[in-house]
């Protein structure tokens, strides 16, 4: 994982543990808070951040001695919760350059070719 | 909690710490960043009891700093304060006898983790090496709070990763940090808060994400281009 320096390290560690359950890489237990924050260079308070905003957001559950684990339910979601989140910022970022949604879909059918 | 009020240290005419006020809590990972001279190395030195403020007051948990604090603070010195006719083993065996809070768990993770010959001469040891065998003597305790004065400098950029590296795997979340430097981009990411430093006062102070957050800026594009600049 690539951390920008210049951006909220926490927000970044939110992001990268969301891909990873996407790619299939975390199934079900995360890495304890010392192991990922050791693994990331990273003060383990700015990973215990991320993991209760997580955790607020409903993403993961953890219990005291079980450890953390991510959510049957956002197991299912999540890749496509952050496929249409990107897909939002994609067309923003296209309409705010004064693109129609038309002229989006056409560009996007371009790609298919 | 350390809690600093009205601090001002003279060296006489110089002003070396310009009236700060400063609280820190419990187990904070702190950095304090600034240029040389900035009165990062005073700071500490005055929280540790090696000098006394001018004016203005220093507590730590309601106590003034003095041989009780000194028994629960580990300080880690700038110069090099080993014993180069010494082998680096019984430096270190020495060393942690005068400590009642010494780890020798923690010792043995360090000396594996930095890879530091044991049965060397100190005097034989590399400044890098020389370095790791001072964290050694600081990490190695169980102390409340851990001063590190400058632990980057001299240390090259190759290495730099591998120390930080060493003091993460030593910090515990109850342990109160705080690291001194003016080489940010190697460290920042274990500050919690960052402290910026000139001329004796604190410029900017806040949680480092909060500042990344509100300015768009690393920690060290802040000291480069609002403190130094």
């Amino acid at each position: 994982m690539k951390i920008d320096k210049s951006k909220p390290i926490w927000r970044q560690i939110v992001r990268e543990i969301k891909e990873r359950v996407s790619r299939g890489e975390i199934k079900n237990d995360l890495p304890t808070v010392r192991a990922l924050a050791e693994e990331l260079g990273v003060n383990p308070n700015t990973v215990a951040r991320a993991y209760r905003e997580m955790e607020r957001e409903g993403v993961i559950e953890s219990w005291v001695g079980k450890g953390t684990w991510v959510k049957e339910s956002s197991l299912r979601d999540l890749k496509e919760k952050m496929v249409e989140e990107e897909v939002g910022k994609f067309v923003e970022s296209l309409t705010s350059m004064g693109l129609s949604k038309k002229e989006i879909k056409k560009l996007v059918r371009k790609i298919d070719d | 909690m350390i809690k600093i009020k009205n601090l001002v240290k003279r060296y006489n005419e110089i002003y070396a710490i310009n009236n700060i006020d400063l609280e820190i809590e419990d187990g904070t990972f702190v950095g304090l960043v600034g240029p040389n001279g900035s009165g990062k190395t005073t700071l500490l030195k005055l929280i540790f009891g090696f000098c006394r403020p001018t004016s203005g007051e220093i507590t730590v948990d309601g106590r003034l700093p003095g041989i009780e604090l000194k028994s629960t603070t580990a300080f880690y010195p700038e110069y090099d304060s080993t014993y180069h006719w010494m082998k680096t083993q019984d430096l270190i065996d020495w060393y942690s006898g005068f400590f009642f809070d010494w780890n020798k768990e923690k010792e043995k993770n360090l000396i594996d983790f930095f890879k530091l010959p044991t049965h060397r001469y100190v005097a034989h040891l590399s400044k890098g090496l020389r370095s790791k065998l001072k964290l050694v003597l600081t990490l190695s305790r169980d102390a409340k709070i851990f001063l590190l004065d400058e632990p980057l400098s001299g240390i090259d950029p190759a290495s730099r990763t591998n120390i930080t590296s060493g003091i993460l795997k030593a910090y515990r979340e109850s342990q109160t940090f705080i690291f001194s430097t003016h080489i940010v981009a190697d460290a920042e990411m274990l500050f919690e808060r960052t402290i910026f430093m000139k001329e004796g006062n604190i410029i900017i102070d806040g949680q480092s994400d909060a500042l990344r957050e509100k300015q768009g800026k690393s920690m060290e594009q802040i000291f480069k281009e609002d403190i130094y600049g």
